[in-house]
This record gives structure tokens, sequence and C-alpha cells, in this order.
């Protein structure tokens, strides 16, 4: 019995038979390294599940123009940073809705215990995104990758001390940009 | 031992290091201790924050396969008029590839293909030269005549697709390198009626779309296409806004030393110069797959392209299509007159832009809520046709596929019970003010609407109720987003994975 798993160039050709499970299985295979590069390359945090649809949602639309299907992952990367090029510059645009507020409310208990963590956790991403592109996207790879260095450096394409340099240097930085004086629970005292 | 520098402690936080050969010092340093105890903190922040989008993996995944049951399995039309009116579609949603950008990574395939050349050692020199004349193009233009040949399995060939091209180009500054530049090119194709079947007037050609567009760096740009009778601004196109097989996907098969000669073809004049040919080949090689062996013409006095042919043959079911690609006059780092990419809107065309303005959008609203009042919660019932379906010739052109503000305004006036000879008493009544005052809404949505590729309407199937169908769709302003209104006359503007999953029969630009 054939253990092996299939490569990607099989699955694009599987998803262009009509397969969308094979679609799924490059999903499932290349959905962290894409939430990553959207997040990175956009620094809006809230909307990277959104941007990670559409990269995809994309990439099987134009599938049939794919012409190396063995380069799929370098392939969707590409598309990510596309998706997300357009989402950092879409940010910068005045937004006309008419959208009503919503009506359903918080309840100012359960707003106060949990706005700490949620602030603070706002902060954290709110510097990340403020921090170099590659740094930002290091940041990302990594703990997408659940912390497991040396597949977020082959994700990331560098070598392993080269991650390692930049993922470290990042959480240095970010570390000093969260003084001590910025953080909720300081300026809650 | 001196203190741990905010790298070291950050390699211990990440676990990147065995921490234990450090923790003599660590153990004793308060101020160490602390910076790694905030750095530990901010890794369980970081972990914890990535961690919500793994742990959301299988939902995001049923997401994504409930969106691509919307989509049709992405395959090749199996049709002549398929095969057309892919070609047509896509022109007319994609026309910035249609055209420019169809010629860009063209031209500059050609430019790169003579830097191929060396695949002996004697050719190298030729290869640097090449590659650096590749580099230094600023500018350039050129004319394109494309023929699609159908060839039957049991038939004689025939044309059944002319069109020329037109494009040029200039590089954008070093300030602008976000932008591809500026950017004019300008596209006509016609086509064969005997190529649907068509009893009649076999021979003559119909001219199925005139587009022409025009990208100044950075600004606003303009895309005209005459055969429908209108334009519309769209957004500056980015300097990576281009289709798979472009120029830098070529620089790269360039540098990857793909393609080699086959055959020289000796000299020939063109344009009253001597130019020597070739004969490339590039087999499967990406990106170039498709496209057949390659004639090249290059005037040896600057190594750079003066002519070049192609052919992309396609098999299908019924037959063979063969499209000939033949790029001329093509002229390298020229300068264009100042007006080259100026964007001028045509005045006898129809702007069909879409509002972004609150207050447009708002008029729009209010002409449907009052017809919606008018009628008893129904909306006027047109139903704009699919592009793809709308560019097929065979296809009758049913007169409820058009939003008339004309005809709506009557309508409503009727609806209203101002029917009739016109009676100059009516402008005093409040009703018939309120109607007169929705005008502005209604030809925003004629004018909108006359541009079936970038919005629809679908008032023959959405009641004032329906407060999650889409009764009217566009683009909107910020790119790769669409702006809805809902039965309910709610709107917000939608990326697009949610757009397809609302409309699913659009298409995309």
């Amino acid at each position: 019995m054939d253990q092996r798993s299939p490569t990607d160039a099989e699955l694009v050709a599987e998803s262009l038979a009509g397969n969308r499970d094979a679609f799924g299985q490059l999903y499932d295979r290349h959905a962290r390294i894409v939430r990553a590069v959207v997040a990175g390359v956009s620094g809006d945090w809230p909307s990277v599940e959104d941007m990670t649809q559409e990269s995809f949602l994309r990439a099987y639309r134009l599938l049939p123009k794919l012409r190396d299907a063995d380069r799929f992952a370098l392939w969707i990367v590409g598309i990510a940073r596309h998706v997300a090029r357009e989402r950092r510059r879409s940010l910068r645009r005045d937004r006309h809705e008419f959208r009503p507020q919503p009506t359903d409310t918080i309840s100012p208990i359960d707003a106060e215990t949990e706005a700490s963590d949620r602030d603070q956790l706002e902060l954290v991403m709110r510097r990340l995104a403020q921090l170099p592109d590659d740094e930002r996207l290091a940041i990302h790879v990594f703990f997408l990758e659940q912390q497991n260095a040396r597949q977020a450096a082959e994700l990331a394409g560098l070598s392993r001390s080269g991650f390692y340099a930049l993922v470290q240097r990042a959480l240095a930085r970010l570390a000093t940009q969260i003084r001590p004086s910025e953080s909720i629970e300081s300026t809650k005292t | 031992m001196a203190c741990f520098t905010q790298e070291q402690l950050a390699t211990l936080a990440l676990g990147l290091t065995d921490g234990l050969k450090q923790s003599a010092h660590i153990a004793q340093c308060d101020a160490c201790r602390a910076t790694l105890a905030d750095m530990l903190g901010l890794a369980d922040q970081l972990s914890t924050a990535h961690m919500v989008l793994s742990d959301n993996h299988a939902a995001s995944r049923a997401q994504l396969m409930a969106s691509l049951s919307n989509f049709k399995v992405p395959v090749h039309s199996t049709s002549i008029w398929n095969q057309l009116a892919s070609t047509l579609t896509a022109m007319l949603t994609r026309h910035r590839f249609a055209a420019g950008g169809f010629g860009l990574s063209t031209v500059a395939g050609a430019l790169l293909l003579l830097a191929i050349f060396s695949n002996s050692a004697t050719r190298l020199a030729a290869m640097d030269r090449m590659l650096t004349a590749v580099r230094k193009v600023t500018s350039y233009s050129f004319n394109e005549v494309d023929h699609m040949v159908f060839l039957a399995s049991n038939g004689k060939p025939q044309t059944i697709r002319r069109e020329t091209y037109s494009a040029c180009w200039r590089a954008p500054d070093e300030a602008n390198r976000e932008w591809l530049g500026d950017l004019h090119a300008e596209v006509k194709s016609w086509h064969r009626p005997s190529a649907y079947g068509e009893a009649s007037n076999s021979d003559v050609e119909r001219l199925a779309l005139h587009l022409a567009e025009t990208y100044p760096t950075g600004k606003p740009s303009l895309i005209v296409v005459y055969t429908e009778s209108y334009y519309f601004w769209t957004d500056p196109m980015p300097a990576g806004d281009l289709p798979v097989d472009n120029t830098i996907a070529k620089l790269r098969a360039v540098q990857q030393g793909q393609g080699k000669i086959v055959r020289e073809l000796g000299t020939k004049h063109v344009d009253g110069r001597e130019a020597r040919g070739y004969i490339l080949s590039f087999d499967e090689a990406v990106p170039f797959r498709g496209d057949g062996p390659v004639e090249v013409w290059v005037d040896p006095q600057t190594d750079l392209p003066m002519e070049l042919s192609y052919n992309r043959t396609d098999e299908k079911q019924e037959g063979k299509y063969i499209d000939e690609h033949c790029l001329t006059d093509i002229r390298w780092n020229i300068d264009f007159p100042p007006d080259q990419f100026a964007t001028i809107a045509p005045a006898d065309l129809v702007n069909t832009t879409p509002p972004n303005d609150k207050k447009d959008i708002a008029q729009i609203i209010a002409a449907l809520k009052l017809y919606a009042d008018l009628s008893g919660g129904h909306y006027p019932p047109i139903r704009t046709l699919d592009p793809a379906t709308k560019t097929d010739p065979t296809v009758e052109v049913d007169p409820h596929t058009r939003f008339d503000g004309k005809l709506i305004l009557d309508e409503m006036r009727n609806l209203a019970g101002f029917s009739g000879p016109p009676n100059p008493t009516w402008s005093q009544d409040p009703k018939y003010q309120q109607i007169e005052a929705v005008i502005p809404g209604l030809d925003w949505l004629s004018r909108i609407l006359l541009n079936r590729v970038r919005a629809g309407f679908f008032g023959t199937e959405v009641q004032s109720q329906d407060r999650d169908k889409v009764l009217f769709w566009c683009t909107a302003a910020e790119r790769g987003h669409w702006r809805i209104f809902y039965g309910d006359l709610q709107t917000e503007v939608v990326p697009e994975s949610k757009f397809k999953q609302l409309v699913p029969t659009a298409v995309f630009p």
C-alpha cells in the first residue's frame, strides 16, 4: 500500500480534475505560511483569516494558470503577498458604510473582566505591526509553526541560524517597544 | 558575568537555546530575570494570539470548502463560442491584462529570449550584454496582430478571431517603484459570425471589443470600452499586479538559463535596418510553456528585438485552435509626448464608475426604497445578464436586462397615480416631488449597470424583506472589494471571498 503523501503537483492536478478535497489538503499544508505572510505584509492582524481565505480562493480560481505545479507553495505565497498588499493599501482609505451599528452589547461587567487581557494583546499586536517587515514575518511564522524553529526556518526560506537571528531580534525589539509605561496594567494604576 | 543582551534573552525566551548554561547568572541578576520574565510573557501572548488561528483551522477549512462549491471546477471551455467568449470576458474583466499586461509580458519576454542565446561559451558575453540591456530599458512601444484559426478535425482552417494591440510603457522613477509605471494600451478584437454558426454574412467580421486603458503611475486610471459605449475609472496598477506568466516570471526563467536556439534564420531588413533572425525553443519551460517556437528578429546594433512571432495551440475535442501572434514596430527607450499617458474621459460615452461618496450611495438607496414603498415591497423587475451570456451574439437581449432610469421613473409615477398626460398641478404634489427627488439615484443605477462586468441587479428575484439576498452589487473603490446592497437596502463592502458566496454568477476583474 502506498503510504506516500501526495506531492503538491499531484494535489494540484487532482484539484483541476474536480477534486475539491485535494485543494483542501493544499490548504492544510500551506495555510500556516499564508497566514504568516498576510499578517506580516499587511500588519492587519484582525483580518488574517479573511485574507487567508481570499488568497486560497484566488489560487483556486487561477489554478489553471499555474504552470509549474511543483511550485504551488511559492505561488500561493506570492498570491498572499498580493492580497496583503491590497489590504495594506485599502487600510489607508476612507470607508463609507451604511451598516447599522450592532445592537448586541457586552455587559459592563463582562467587558471589564475581558478588557485587560484583550487590550494588552491588542497593544502587542499593534506594536508587532510596526516592526520591520522581515522581523514581523519571522514572528508570525515562528508562532504559527508553534515555535518549531526548524520548520519555521524552512517555511521562511532561511537558514536556521539566519532565522534564529531574525526572530530573536524581532522579539527583543518588540519587548523594548512595549515599555512598562505603555502596558495596560500600568495605565490603570 | 556581564548581563545578557536583549537578543540573548530573547533567544532564551523563544526556547532557541539551552537556558541552563545561563541559569546561574539569571538566578542572581534581578534585571536579567525581570527582562526575561517580560519576554516570556510576551512570547506567551504571541503564542496565544497565533494559537487562535491554528485552533480555527478546521472551521476555516470548512468555510473555504463551502466557498469552493460556488466555483465551477477551473477547466477550459469546449466550444468555439466558449473559446471566444472566455477570451472576451477575460478582456473585459481583466482588461489590464488583456492589452497592456499581455503586451508587457510578451515584449519583455522577447527581450529576455535574447538573453538566453548562450548555451555555448562564445555567447556568454552576448547574454551578459542582453541582461544589461533588459535592465536598462526604460520605455517601449509596439504593435501586434493576432489571428485565431480553428482547424476542425475534418474541415478546413477558418480564421475566427483577429485582434490588434498597441501598447506603450514607461518605467516608474525610483520614488514610484510600487507602481507598474505609465501604461497605455488599446485592443480591438474582430470575430467572424460564421464561427458561431450564423447563416448570413458569413464573411463579415464583427468588432466584438474595442478597449483602451491608460494607467498613469500611481494615479487614477481610465478604462474605455468603446464597443459598450462606456468608460470607468479605476485605481492605479501596482508593480506586482501582473499575470503569473508576467515579466518577473520570465526574468527568473532567463536567470535559470532556460531556452535554446534551435535554428538561425540569417538576416533580413526590418524597418530599413538589417536584422538577425533566430528560432528559439523553450520546450515545456516555465513560463513559456505553450508558446511554441519563437521567431525573433534582432537589431545587431542594440541587441534588442525588432520583430517577434509565435503560435499558441490549444487542442480541444472539436478541433485545434491556433493563435498566431506577431509583434512589429517594437521601439525601445523612446521619449513619449507629454500627453501620451493622459487620462481624458470621452465626452460622448457614459461614466459607469460606481460612487464611493456617502451622499451618492444614499441617493441610490433612496430611489430603490421609494420604488419599494410604491410597489408594495418590490423592486424594478430588472435582472441584468451575466457578462459571458451577454457577449454571446446568439443571445437575444431582453429589455428587462437593462436598467433604464427613465422607464423606471415613469413606472414610479404610474404607481403613485400620476398617469396619463402630464398635469402641471402634479409638481405641487408632495408625492410627485418625492419621486422627482430620486432621479439622481435612478441615474446612478442606469449608468453603473451599463457595465455588466462590474455591476449587477436582481430586481426580479429580490424584495424588500429579503435582508440576506443581494439586490444590487458593484465594484467598490477599495481594490478587490465589492459593494453589496441587500434586499432591505443595507449595504456593505465585502472582499472577494464573501462576494463570491453572495453573487456566484459574477465574474472577477
